[in-house]
């Protein structure tokens, strides 16, 4: 099926048809390698199967509950990294005036589909909901939230598709080839400027765009961070900044004499026109030759071509103690909890930093350690850190608050119409507002001293656009059968049927949404409501059910995974 | 009359609760409120007034927005291919900068050049209603070049978007990692929360979605959404919907499950009253711009149209918001088209605080992350730090510059370094505290809400009467 969904992004066909090829797969979709059902002895409790998904994809669902207990988690992860990858098709290069490329007379889609990121965010869906590779899927959009390039920007789903390949791609890669490979990319040169961005003459500096957010946002942040994450403070308790304007301007310096790569055919010169589709090229005669202050009191050596003056300033960058709780606290907090406490970073901190190998920045080490961390995972619910820390998780971005309630209930989508239910929401998939993202990793929840970075976004629009999102699902639909997106309640309909008291039906919910974390309070009260409707026929049964997991979906006890 | 009164009692026993309710009752004076607005027009109110803060969002190049006219050819040959051509400017002369006559960029009155494009901001600036701060920004005490160079004390983290757009929104210009932040507007609005009585609704009201200018502990701002969908009429009898506000109360010893239950009852209390305001569309006849800005000024107008009757509000604030302004390449066209829209919207804005009757009791400001430097990196220009601000109203005392405008020298007594980064003459704390000082903030709070106004000689700048 696989091959058919690609294939079908290729031939250009309608999304709406390649998006049934697809459903049509998943219908069928079951773990290929020895799908298992009730596992006569577990490796994992149910309950830590439902927690490992939601920490590690775009929401469990019943084939992979089973498939966890019955494997394990640590096979589960090998399954993961071996899993065939998703990526984002190639699409038609369009000229760069819309007006050229969609003249008066064009199919009306045309602007949408070739100058808009509609495309790929179809595809982000479908990969979110019915890919294989959840994991991976799941680390890049981690990926992408900090090195942000924005679809608003970069117009064309072509410019954008090979830049948001980096990151399935570099998931489980080293970060410093990321940092190499985002770098050169010509949509995030274009996006901070370094595309272009000629040496200067008489003083003045060249565009420091890229060379501010790659130390901000991509690798150290602003302040000196201990190995936990804490931050560093001086002697008047002060916290000390781990760059200056100097540096800045050194940085911006090493990121001269770059334009776009050739187009086919065409003789390469400063500057080229625009071409997504190779990493840009240096230009030794536009790089800045001088000797440039980095960090740590490195300087550059005056004269390096300017290839080997970015691999030097970016082995720089890499190896400043920052990178690794910079990086991995965000990690952390985009998979499993805001508020790791300093142990638990220094733990992923220290895999980064060594992989055991003696490898620094692999990725897949780290992502690993994230997952296997015991401040991760409850084994035993007396000790485990979910269970004792009353504040522990986090609140499901709109994204996995979205695909987390259709996977639970196998869903058929052609993923139309989601990226506008996100967006309402705070969070438009491949189009974060600045290059800042969605929301930030320390935002402090108001009136709190936890952090919250789902809550910067978390209006009381997008509250109750999340409620309605629900409503939408569990009474209707987005769009008209077979097109758009459902959800299938006929096994939550049997389970009321089967037992009148409504247990079943709330038990049921409570395993796959909540991972049996439900208080009795919550418990009783959806009971209560449910079991006061009539319970006779089958239309009161789906009723029943539809009304408990309206009530759960838009509980905040369940919009905060923990 | 009955009808809205039915809506209002509805939707107040429904979000509220009984016990709560009764009180609100009380407080707004909602039936003395209602009584008298019987006539479909809102009365004006005499002690109403308004914030509304437009934010610039990316930095906005002020060295294009104010132009020293008479010394153009220094501003011309330091700004290279980001000089607007002396004979484009909308020629001002503020009477405190002597004779001397600076040029507004022409966008900031479209139809100057074009007539038939809608009005901008120039015929108010004629009639004394809007003003102009120049080289305004974030400081924690005076600073000369000299002071800076030499390590005096200046806001964290200068020349960086995100903390310093915080810092104009929370005034708290320190570090920002170690502090959860609060906005001076939300600071503003717990302080002044006793002149709108015990009136419920919330004070501030954001078409542009969260921000820390109107967040405080216990403040946080009314963003529009529709409302929610898919319960029976009426919806408080619905049981899924009593089982949902239920479910709202509980299981909240985990502060994240308590701030999510929070957002959730805040909106479900406010949004239908608030969509009420939104949805009339006969209560503002004025003709918007058909732009992201231009449609948060006309839902900000409409609410203000219902402040009385629908909110029995004395006092209100507004964030609104338009981006783009980060302008490193090929500036030239899309500044320009930021100052048509950002000038349009402004103009119908005040415009449609006339038609209400509300001009004086109306002032809108704007705000942006740092403005950018005089000398172009490119076809653009990089990050700053002061910038120049305009405050728009009936009660301005406008057609003035308040305070000192930047010497356009790179290296000169006004910059940082030699790029012409300005460093402000007027600090955020003089600009916010003039305004909240209107609005009714009481002096005691103003080092609460202006942490560092004390370290200012002049403190309220003059420019509302």
């Amino acid at each position: 099926m696989r091959h058919n969904v690609h294939s079908c992004f290729k031939r250009a066909l309608a999304p709406a048809l390649c998006a049934t090829i697809l459903i049509s797969g998943v219908a069928a979709q079951s773990p290929s390698k020895g799908r298992v059902t009730n596992p006569a002895t577990p490796l994992v409790t149910e309950s830590e199967a439902v927690r490992y998904l939601e920490q590690s994809t775009f929401g469990p669902t019943s084939p992979l509950i089973n498939r966890v207990q019955s494997i394990g988690i640590k096979d589960m992860l090998q399954t993961e990294y071996e899993a065939p990858m998703s990526v984002y098709p190639d699409l038609p290069v369009f000229p760069a005036d819309s007006a050229d490329g969609c003249p008066t007379g064009s199919d009306p889609n045309c602007f949408r589909d070739n100058y808009t990121m509609y495309q790929l965010q179809l595809r982000f869906f479908l990969n979110a909901l019915f890919g294989d590779d959840q994991l991976r899927q799941r680390v890049a959009f981690a990926l992408h939230q900090i090195f942000v390039v924005s679809g608003l920007a970069i117009q064309q789903p072509s410019s954008m598709a090979p830049y948001l390949n980096l990151f399935a791609r570099g998931a489980f890669g080293n970060y410093r080839q990321l940092l190499y490979d985002v770098t050169v990319n010509p949509a995030m040169g274009a996006y901070l400027d370094m595309a272009n961005n000629d040496k200067r003459s008489g003083g003045a500096s060249p565009n420091e765009n890229y060379a501010r957010e790659i130390l901000q946002l991509f690798s150290i942040g602003l302040y000196r961070l201990n190995q936990d994450g804490t931050t560093q403070l001086d002697v008047s308790g002060q916290p000390i900044p781990t760059y200056d304007q100097n540096t800045i301007i050194g940085f911006a310096k090493i990121f001269t004499g770059w334009t776009y790569a050739p187009l086919p055919g065409a003789t390469s010169q400063w500057t080229n026109p625009e071409n997504y589709l190779a990493p840009m090229v240096a230009f030794e005669n536009h790089h800045d030759l001088s000797a440039k202050p980095l960090l740590n009191g490195v300087i550059s050596l005056a004269n390096q071509k300017a290839k080997k003056d970015l691999v030097f300033a970016l082995d720089n960058i890499f190896n400043h103690p920052n990178v690794a709780p910079f990086i991995c606290k965000q990690l952390i907090q985009n998979l499993v909890t805001s508020n790791p406490t300093p142990g638990y970073v220094s733990r992923i901190s220290a895999v980064f930093n060594n992989n055991g190998s003696g490898v620094r920045g692999d990725l897949k080490a780290v992502v690993s350690a994230i997952l296997q961390d015991s401040e991760a995972r409850c084994d035993d619910v007396a000790t485990c850190a979910s269970a004792n820390d009353v504040n522990y998780g986090h609140l499901r971005s709109p994204v996995l608050y979205v695909t987390n309630i259709l996977r639970a209930f196998n869903a058929t989508s052609d993923g139309v119409s989601l990226s506008d239910r996100t967006r309402n929401m705070g969070q438009e998939p491949l189009n974060p507002p600045t290059v800042f993202s969605y929301y930030r990793p320390n935002y402090v929840i108001p009136g709190t001293t936890l952090l919250g970075p789902e809550f910067t976004i978390q209006s009381s629009a997008a509250a109750i656009n999340r409620a309605n999102f629900a409503n939408t699902m569990v009474f209707g639909r987005i769009g008209t059968a077979p097109a758009g997106t459902a959800i299938d309640l006929t096994g939550l309909q049997a389970l009321s049927t089967g037992d009148g008291t409504g247990v079943t039906v709330v038990n049921e919910l409570d395993r796959l949404l909540m991972h049996g974390a439900m208080s009795a309070a919550m418990r009783t009260r959806i009971l209560q409501t449910i079991t006061a409707l009539p319970g006779v026929t089958a239309a009161d049964h789906l009723k029943r059910a539809r009304w408990a997991l309206y009530l759960v979906t838009t509980s905040s006890q369940y919009q905060v995974a923990r | 009359m009955k009808k809205s009164r039915r809506v209002f009692l509805r939707r107040s026993g429904l979000a509220l609760g009984g016990a709560v309710f009764a009180s609100s009752m009380r407080s707004l004076g909602l039936v003395n409120a209602l009584a008298q607005s019987g006539k479909g027009i809102d009365d004006p109110a005499p002690d109403y007034k308004a914030l509304v803060c437009i934010f610039l969002f990316g930095g906005n190049d002020c060295n294009n927005m104010i132009i020293p006219y008479n010394d153009y050819t220094n501003y011309a040959t330091r700004r290279g291919v980001l000089a607007i051509p002396q004979a484009e400017l909308l020629q001002i002369s503020p009477p405190s900068q002597g004779s001397l006559i600076y040029g507004l960029h022409p966008k900031l009155s479209p139809e100057v050049a074009i007539p038939t494009q809608m009005t901008g901001l120039l015929p108010l600036w004629a009639s004394g209603k809007l003003a102009i701060l120049p080289n305004v920004g974030t400081l924690i005490q005076p600073l000369t070049r000299t002071q800076y160079l030499a390590g005096q004390p200046r806001p964290a983290n200068l020349f960086s978007h995100e903390d310093q757009a915080d810092q104009h929104q929370s005034a708290i210009v320190a570090n920002t990692t170690i502090n959860p932040l609060t906005g001076w507007g939300g600071r503003m609005a717990e302080r002044t929360a006793m002149l709108n009585g015990n009136a419920t609704f919330p004070m501030i009201v954001s078409p542009s979605g969260t921000n820390v200018f109107s967040t405080s502990d216990t403040i946080r701002p009314l963003v529009p959404s529709s409302g929610l969908s898919g319960f029976t009429n009426p919806i408080a009898s619905d049981p899924r919907y009593q089982s949902m506000q239920n479910l709202l109360t509980l299981d909240r010893q985990s502060k994240v499950i308590d701030a999510s239950s929070d957002t959730m009852q805040r909106a479900i209390a406010h949004t239908d009253l608030l969509n009420q305001a939104l949805n009339d569309s006969t209560s503002v006849t004025t003709v918007f711009p058909s732009t992201g800005l231009g449609n948060q000024l006309r839902q900000v107008a409409r609410v203000i149209a219902k402040r009385s009757t629908l909110f029995g509000l004395q006092r209100q604030i507004f964030f609104c918001s338009i981006g783009g302004f980060d302008t490193h390449e090929n500036q030239l066209t899309p500044h320009a088209n930021l100052f048509s829209q950002l000038s349009q919207a402004m103009k119908a804005f005040y415009e449609a605080t006339v038609a209400l009757g509300v001009a004086s009791s109306v002032t809108t400001f704007t705000l942006s992350d740092f403005g950018r430097t005089l000398v172009p990196t490119g076809t653009g220009s990089d990050h700053g730090w002061g910038s120049h601000q305009m405050v728009m109203g009936g009660a301005v005392l406008g057609g003035n510059f308040y305070g000192a405008f930047p010497t356009l020298t790179p290296g000169g007594p006004d910059d940082t370094g030699s790029q012409g980064r300005w460093i402000p003459k007027t600090s955020l704390d003089q600009y916010g505290w003039t305004l909240a000082k209107w609005f009714g903030l009481a002096t005691a709070d103003k080092g609460t809400v202006f942490p560092n106004i004390s370290n200012f000689t002049t403190q309220d700048l003059g420019f509302l009467g």
